[in-house]
Order: structure tokens, then C-alpha cells, then sequence
């Protein structure tokens, strides 16, 4: 779990449909939040994004909230203790700490539950009576109803892709929030991205960008979704470290998309053909 | 020392993958000698590529360097899916017209008829081979250039490629005729410079033929271009009275017979081309059935809405037809592309080579069976919902079974330095130390620990022909009460209105689908699988429901939809279900196969009567599982299988079910026994 860091400048982000649009709508709205998609495509960094626009930006009134995003990533060991807060002994004494999402809903902080599914099946009920009318979020172990800030705004994620069936999102949670899909952006958009977060030049970023196109149709031979391109951007990080492309695409993304040898061959195949 | 030979079943997968990559599509990699078709004539040693299938020589072996062999493959694949790639089956005589004066005069009316555009385009000229050798030679530079653009990585091994070529090419002194213009040309599109092409040249048209054959160099040149240097060249070729004198069949033409280098494999068949014009004729029928639907509810609309204009029902008549002329083209059109190309319908299907272990000569048979995975067919709403009658009464039962496997347990510990809850009696013991002065014990919360089962289980029915069979009644036993035969004086009675008789796939999949709803409320990772074929070459493997997907109704549609099909090759279904455990990274993995027969198949050993070439493969198969760390169970509805089963496989881990109907309590019992 980890507060996400507060960007003062614009978090770099390049729309790829309307989703700031609709975003800022479900935000006017105060409606929460659905995010959908693979992993890597993007998601975190749209919600940094997203509360830079509506927190940072110059002309927005919540100009002085001291921590307008907190991120829980979420795992299988994840409880509501850890979001709402517990009790920890000081001295003699038995204090009670908030949790993540209680700060956000006292502080109208955004909330961004990462990977919602990943978390308890029980810990997601917590959450229901924050998504509807109520706007509560009820403190069991304090007893109390904690009405949420006006500003709050809860945002989940999740990946339909590669969760189980056993981890999927209820019926009963999925339907309290508007969902935006994401997707990898095509190849034209995946190189600027790449060019502007690793810092190669534009051939290498457009080489990078075709080999991620490519191997994505690889997605039902061994693993689920392709390579991402965040790691497409961490190869080019490494590529404008002095790394040699191919040696780069091998650390980055032949051995990272697969464990299955004939598909690294054949990524590795692509790799080698689409550089030059 | 390592043989420098790469056979291609070192590479096959590998080059599938690869292909799919570049194009997107499945494509079966296979070896060119193994080519079906009726109307195309492949080289053993050539590539070539159909529509479903990329053929590639069985091995290669030019080089004294394996990685160099290795990367040949490569080569010949990517020139080969070139032709998918950019575009050379999207040749359509209107477009070509539209695009180039030339072209339109060249090409003339165009009237609908069976032959592909491309051989139409041929047939514009009065020396159609002659065209059809020119088009196959600019479109493989042409391909060649696109695939030197979109992958420079390849460079390389095209550059050596070539040399070689060239090194083999037939000696050229004097360009003096037809056939050693054509050879110019070639050895232009391998890289030889103009220059020294021209300095031969005694036709005087080899450096504007060049000029034109440099067209398709350009960026994104498209076949249209190719298209515009063909006519452009045989134009050249008419003006210098270059074009042979041709006389009754002009199917062979000697003089344009120039041999096309190896790495250019194969020309693009144009049969191909046919196929591709296959899915503009479908996307039109599918047009004119949205036409059809809009007229009929417009029709409706207007006999409720007296004052709207009626469809002229002569036009709805015309355009039935016409769909109906089309429904029967495209039908016509694929059973000739069938024959044509050699495949049948395992269109989109992923095929993957298995070994086989021959008991006879005490070795593994390499890349053997040929396995193709597809999704079963949907079967009919109305058998989902007779099965769904026929299990009801029986689901409590086998759910309430279920439950008493343990899911997914919470288990509280205690005395931890970090929990979701203090634990109060921890607190007062360390109050208490500290009251009297002792070093208290840090460790005051408490917290609930998951314990999951992480189990992939996967449940493979056999679909031979025989579990068509309606299901018998047990035997009598030998001290029935009955004194007298009651065949031998009682008639024959038919009851013409009773239920048709329990078939054995009926109650596999009935036990299958109680199996899995009860497993789906219960969160173990399972799949549902079919298998049967016919002969080594074409084992078929049906996805009902796979690790990750929920038992949907889309998934009981997909399990009625498994039926009786072939032959029962048990070997390579085990073996891939074994690959697709190990997808899963499940820790427990776990095989349970339903069958109702011993393996058997049409060429499952030297001869059919072999029954024990089969057994010991599908042993030899489980010791595998048993390996790779997947716990296997058999069971048969075959009264005799104690016969073949003991010799497969460990009593414990098999077992004959003598009373079919028992099969869903048994099956039940088996999971609890393997994953409890």
C-alpha cells in the first residue's frame, strides 16, 4: 500500500478517446469510477492524471488539499482493516489509525483502489455504502458513520483479462460504478508514449511500438495479454541507457512476457526481424 | 559434432508463433511435401503459402552454419506471409481500372466469372503465361521491398540469400531474347546494378523495363503498382516484338520459363485470391439479407401503418434472388477452394505436434500427431435445457458433496506484530509485564490467514463414434429368477412413442455438467475437454470450457455441443492436456479422463488390429503426466477395460464403471479422492 506521489507539474498522459471527458463528468457527478483494462495500458497513470486536472490544476478550488490521490494496491491479503483503519497500541494506550480509505473520505481525496480484485471478497463490500446515494463509509470498530467529502471520489481497476473467474468483481460491486475500457493505444500513439517516457528517439519508439502490436497477437499462446507498454517504455529506458536494442527487447520483453521457451523464441524472432 | 541440419520440426512451433505474430492468424506450419491439393503443384523443397497453412521444405541444410539453416526458415516464412501481409490477394480488377488509365484499358469490361482477378488480369494479354510470369516476378520484389522496410532485422539473411541465389543463377553472356530479359529483370530485383545488366543488353529495353520494375521500391508501393509495371513492361515487350508466337494451348510458354530463386518460394497461388474474394461476396450476402430484414419490417410497418408506402414487393422478390444466386456461388466457391488448396474446414484452429511412443521399435516417434484445438460448436438451446431437467435432482446431492471439500479457509494466528485486530488477551499479558518490570512480548495482534486450494483439474472425454451407442442395461446375473430364454418365444415389442434410447455421451456429458456446476460454486480451476480425430495427422481437440472461464450457459451449450465423432487417440489428448495444466501454474494439477473404449485409431500402430501399440502409447502418455507432476485418473464405461486399464495405469488409478447411470456419484468421488 502506498500514498501515490503528488505531481505539482502535469503527470504526462495522452488521451486516447474521450476518457477525460467522461472522467471529469463522473466527477461533477461524483459517481465512482470503473476502470478497465490490461495491465500496463495506463490506468494508474490516467488517474494521476485525472487528479492533477481536478486538484492541481491552477483554477481548481482544491488547489491546497494536502493529499488529493491516495492508491491502494491491492492483494489477496488485503483486509478492510488495512482500508478503513485499526487500533495500534501507544504506550498504554490503544489509538485508533485511519486507514487509507477513511483518509480519502474525511480529506475528499480521490481514492484509487488498484486491482480491486485481487483483494478479499469481503473487503469489497466496505465499499458499497460509499457508492450509492449514502456517500458513508461506516467504521465498525469505532462505531462511527463516517459521511464521505464532498470531493471524495472512489476510482477501482481491474484487469478482465487475466483474473479468474474466482476473481472476479461481483455483480453487486460492479454495478455501482461507470466503467471506462481501456485498451493499448495503436502503434502510431504507443511510440510518442514511448519516445516521451523512456527518452529514445522516434525510430526506436516506432521499432518498439510494432514489436508490442505484434507480439499482442501472440495473446492466447502463453500469456494472457502481450507485452504492456509500460514495458515497452522500461526496453526503451534501457535502450537510452546504452543498452543494445535486441539485448534490451530481451531483458525487457522476451523474458518478461512469457516463461514458455518456444514463445520467447518467437518473440525473440519478431524482436530480431522488426529492429533493424 | 551438431549437424548443421535444421528439420523443420525443430522450428515448427517456434515459426508458428512467429507467424501469427506477423500476421495475426493462425497458421499451421507444415512441411511442403505434405501438400493436399488438387489444382497447385508444390516442390517438396519449396515454401508456399495457402490460406490456413504455411508450407515450408522439411529440412534445410545450405549452410554449414545450423543458426544460418535456422534463420533460412525465417526467411522464407516472412516472404511467404508477405504476400498475406501486403496485399497481393486484395487484387480486384475495379480497383486496378479505377486506379491507372493503363490498367483500365488494358483490363476492359469486366464481367463477373469464376476465375480469380488475378488470372483474369492474365488473360487481358495475349500471351497470358507471359503475364502471369512477369506479375510473379515484380510482386516478389515488390513483397520483398515491403518486408526490407517493415522488418530491416531481416536484412541480413536476405542479403546472403540472395548472393547465393545469384551464385546459382544460370550464366547470362547476352540479353538477346525474351528469356534473357526476364532473367535481367530477376537478377535486377536480387540486387545486380543496372548498370552492368544494361552493358549486356542487346534489345535495347532492359534499362526502361528496369526503370519500370524500380517502381515498386517505392514506400507502400501496392500490388496495383505491380499491376501497372506488368502492363507497362509487356507493352515494351509488344513494341521490341519481343512476345513469343503462341498457337492453341498457351498454358506453358518455354521462353518465359525462368526459374524463380528458392527464397521467393512458391508464387502466390491465385487460388488464394479466389478465397480472399470470398469474404467481399460473404460481406455482400450479408448485405443483402440486411436488405431483405429492413423489407419484411417494413412491410410489416406498413400493413399496421395504413398510410406508409408499401415496398414494392417485385424488388424484395429481386433481391431474394439474388441472394439466393450468391448463398449458391459461395457455396460452389468453397467446396472448389477445398479441393483447390487441400484444407478442410479447421479454419482458426491452433495445431500443435506431439511425439508418439512406438512400443515395437522402443522409441519416441517425433512430432508425430498433428493435434488441432478448436471450440465445440455450440449445440441447441433445447438440449442445454433437457439436460439441465435430466441433472437437476441429482445437483444437491453432488453440491452438497462438494462443500465438504475445503474451499477456501480463514485461519486465525495469533501473537503476530502486525494484524487487522489486537488481540486483547496478548494485551493484558503485556501489560502485565510491563507492570513487573519484564521485557513484554511485542506480538499483540491477531490476523486471518487465507488457506487456499490452488487445484486445476482437467476433465477429457472421449468423442469416438462409439459412445454413440445407446446405453445397456447390466447383465442379467446367472441366477436370475427368470427359468426360460423369453427371446426364444416372447415377440418382440417397439414402442414407436418411447424416449430414444440413453446414448454414452448422453450420460458423460450429463455427468460432466453436474460435475462442473458444482465445481463452479465450489472455485476449483477446471476445464472441459473433448478429443477424437482420424489418423495420426488430424487429432482433434474441443474446448467446452477452459481453466479461467466461468461455466456460463454459453459454456453447457459448448458441452451439449460435444458429440460422437472418430477415433479414439488417447496418447496426444493426454499429452496436451498435460501442456495445458502446466499453463495454468496450478500446484495441484489433476487429469481425469472418460472414455468408453480402449485407444484406438486408423493408423495407431503398424496395423489396425494393433491394440497394443495403442496402450502402451497412452501409458506411456501417463507416465508423462505422472512426471510433469499431474495425478491422472481413467475411467471407463467399458466393462472389459480391466483388461486394457491395468496395463495403462496403477489399479488406484483407474476404474470401470460397470453401471453407467452411477457415473456422476463415481466421478465425484474420484475428485474428492484426487484433490481432497
Amino acid at each position: 500500500m502506498s500514498r501515490a506521489t503528488q505531481h505539482e507539474a502535469a503527470p504526462y498522459y495522452l488521451p486516447i478517446g474521450d476518457e477525460l471527458e467522461v472522467f471529469e463528468a463522473a466527477y461533477e457527478a461524483r459517481l465512482p469510477v470503473l476502470l478497465k483494462g490490461p495491465t500496463g495500458c495506463g490506468k494508474t497513470r490516467f488517474v494521476e492524471y485525472m487528479t492533477w486536472r481536478l486538484y492541481r490544476q491552477q483554477e481548481s478550488p482544491r488547489q491546497l488539499f494536502p493529499e488529493p490521490l491516495v492508491t491502494v494496491s491491492c492483494h489477496e491479503d488485503l483486509t478492510a482493516t488495512d482500508l478503513v483503519g485499526r487500533y495500534l497500541l501507544r504506550g498504554d494506550e490503544a489509538v485508533w489509525m485511519d486507514g487509507p480509505l477513511t483518509r480519502a473520505v474525511r480529506a475528499g481525496s480521490i481514492c484509487y483502489l488498484d486491482e480491486i480484485v485481487e483483494a478479499r471478497k469481503d473487503t469489497t463490500v466496505i465499499i458499497h455504502s460509499l457508492t450509492d446515494h449514502r456517500r458513508m463509509l461506516p467504521i465498525e470498530k469505532t462505531g462511527e458513520l463516517l459521511p464521505a467529502h464532498s470531493d471524495f471520489l472512489l476510482v477501482i481497476s481491474y484487469n478482465p483479462g487475466y483474473q479468474s473467474v474466482l476473481k472476479d468483481l461481483k455483480p453487486s460491486t460492479r454495478q455501482r460504478f461507470v466503467a471506462i475500457a481501456f485498451g493499448y493505444p495503436d502503434a502510431e500513439r504507443e511510440a510518442i508514449i514511448i519516445a516521451h517516457e523512456s527518452g529514445v528517439d522516434a525510430a526506436t519508439a516506432e521499432r518498439l511500438a510494432v514489436i508490442g502490436a505484434k507480439t499482442r497477437q501472440l495473446a492466447d499462446q502463453g500469456f494472457d495479454e502481450g507485452v504492456s507498454t509500460r514495458l515497452l517504455t522500461y526496453t526503451g529506458q534501457l535502450i537510452r541507457r546504452g543498452i543494445d536494442a535486441r539485448r534490451a527487447c530481451e531483458i525487457g520483453i522476451v523474458h518478461a512476457v512469457s516463461d514458455d521457451a518456444t514463445v520467447q523464441q518467437a518473440v525473440a524472432d519478431v524482436v530480431d526481424v522488426v529492429l533493424p | 559434432m551438431t549437424s548443421n541440419v535444421v528439420e523443420l520440426l525443430d522450428v515448427e512451433r517456434r515459426l508458428a508463433l512467429f507467424a501469427q505474430a506477423i500476421t495475426g492468424a493462425a497458421y499451421e506450419v507444415r512441411s511442403s511435401d505434405t501438400f493436399t491439393g488438387d489444382e497447385v503443384v508444390v516442390r517438396h523443397d519449396q515454401a508456399m503459402l495457402s490460406s490456413k497453412a504455411l508450407f515450408l521444405p522439411q529440412k534445410i541444410a545450405t549452410s554449414v552454419d545450423r543458426q544460418i539453416n535456422r534463420r533460412v526458415y525465417r526467411l522464407l516464412a516472412l516472404h511467404q506471409l508477405g504476400y498475406r501481409e501486403f496485399g497481393t490477394f486484395e487484387f480486384r480488377l475495379t480497383t486496378a481500372a479505377e486506379n491507372s488509365v493503363a490498367l483500365a484499358s488494358r483490363i476492359g469490361a469486366i464481367e463477373l466469372i469464376r476465375e480469380s482477378d488475378l488470372e483474369i488480369f492474365y488473360g487481358r494479354f495475349s500471351v497470358p503465361p507471359l503475364a502471369r510470369a512477369l506479375f510473379q516476378l515484380v510482386e516478389a520484389h515488390r513483397i520483398d521491398c515491403r518486408m526490407l522496410a517493415a522488418y530491416p532485422g531481416i536484412r541480413g539473411d536476405h542479403e546472403r540469400e540472395t548472393a547465393t541465389e545469384l551464385s546459382r543463377r544460370p550464366l547470362l553472356v547476352f540479353i538477346t531474347d525474351l528469356r534473357g530479359v526476364l532473367e535481367a529483370a530477376l537478377r535486377f530485383t536480387l540486387g545486380v546494378p543496372v548498370q552492368s545488366l544494361t552493358e549486356m543488353d542487346a534489345t535495347g529495353i532492359a534499362r526502361w523495363m528496369l526503370a519500370i520494375v524500380a517502381n515498386v521500391r517505392r514506400d507502400g508501393a501496392d500490388v496495383y503498382v505491380t499491376a501497372d509495371a506488368v502492363a507497362a513492361i509487356y507493352t515494351l515487350l509488344e513494341d521490341r516484338g519481343l512476345i513469343p508466337a503462341v498457337s492453341g494451348s498457351i498454358a506453358v510458354v518455354p521462353e518465359v520459363d525462368v526459374p524463380r530463386p528458392e527464397i521467393h518460394g512458391a508464387p502466390p497461388t491465385e487460388w488464394l485470391q479466389r478465397e480472399d474474394r470470398l469474404d467481399d461476396w460473404t460481406r455482400e450476402l450479408e448485405g443483402l439479407d440486411a436488405m431483405i430484414a429492413t423489407a419484411a419490417s417494413d412491410a410489416e410497418a406498413g400493413i399496421s401503418d395504413a398510410g406508409a408506402e408499401r415496398p414494392p414487393e417485385i424488388e424484395v422478390r429481386q433481391i431474394t434472388d439474388q441472394r439466393d444466386t450468391l448463398a449458391r456461388r459461395i457455396e460452389m466457391e468453397r467446396n472448389t477452394l477445398r479441393h483447390a488448396l487441400g484444407h478442410d474446414d479447421k479454419a482458426a484452429s491452433h495445431s500443435y505436434l506431439y511425439d508418439e511412443w512406438d512400443c515395437h521399435a522402443n522409441n519416441y516417434l517425433r512430432g508425430w500427431c498433428r493435434l488441432y484445438e478448436r471450440r465445440t460448436e455450440p449445440g441447441a438451446a433445447a438440449d442445454v435445457i433437457a439436460l439441465l431437467k435430466r441433472i437437476a435432482p441429482h445437483e444437491q446431492r453432488v453440491r452438497r458433496q462438494f462443500q465438504q471439500l475445503p474451499l477456501q479457509a480463514y485461519q486465525r494466528t495469533r501473537r503476530v506484530l502486525d494484524g487487522e485486530e489486537l488481540d486483547w488477551d496478548q494485551i493484558l499479558d503485556h501489560h502485565t509485564d510491563l507492570r513487573r518490570g519484564a521485557a513484554p512480548d511485542e506480538r499483540v495482534y491477531q490476523r486471518r490467514d487465507r488457506v487456499t486450494r490452488d487445484v486445476a483439474a482437467a476433465f477429457l472425454i472421449d468423442l469416438s463414434a462409439s459412445t454413440d451407442d445407446p446405453v445397456l442395461k447390466p447383465e442379467p446375473t446367472p441366477n436370475s429368477d427368470d427359468d426360460d430364454d423369453g427371446f426364444l418365444w416372447q415377440p418382440v415389442k417397439i414402442d414407436l412413442d418411447a424416449a430414444p434410447p440413453r446414448r454414452i455421451i448422453d450420460v458423460l456429458r450429463d455427468a460432466i455438467a453436474l460435475m462442473a456446476r458444482a465445481l463452479d460454486s465450489h472455485g476449483d480451476a477446471y476445464g472441459v475437454f473433448g478429443f477424437s480425430g482420424y489418423g495420426r495427422d488430424c487429432v482433434e481437440y474441443y474446448v467446452a470450457k477452459e481453466f479461467g472461464e466461468a461455466f456460463r450457459s454459453a459454456s453447457l451449450r459448448a458441452l451439449v455441443g460435444m458429440r460422437p465423432r472418430r477415433s479414439t487417440r488417447m496418447g496426444p489428448a493426454i499429452r496436451h492436456s498435460i501442456a495445458k495444466l502446466a499453463r495454468t501454474g496450478s500446484a495441484m494439477k489433476v487429469l481425469i479422463m472418460l472414455s468408453d473404449g480402449f485407444p484406438q485409431d486408423c493408423d495407431y500402430g503398424p496395423d489396425r488390429s494393433d491394440h497394443e501399440y495403442g496402450v502402451a502409447d497412452t501409458a506411456r502418455a501417463l507416465e508423462e503426466a505422472a512426471r510433469a507432476g499431474v495425478q491422472t485418473f481413467c475411467i471407463t464405461v467399458d466393462r472389459s477395460g480391466h483388461d486394457y486399464l491395468k496395463r495403462m495405469c496403477s489399479d488406484d488409478r483407474y476404474m470401470v464403471i460397470d453401471e453407467i447411470e452411477s457415473l456422476p456419484e463415481a466421478l465425484t468421488k474420484v475428485y474428492h479422492k484426487l484433490t481432497a
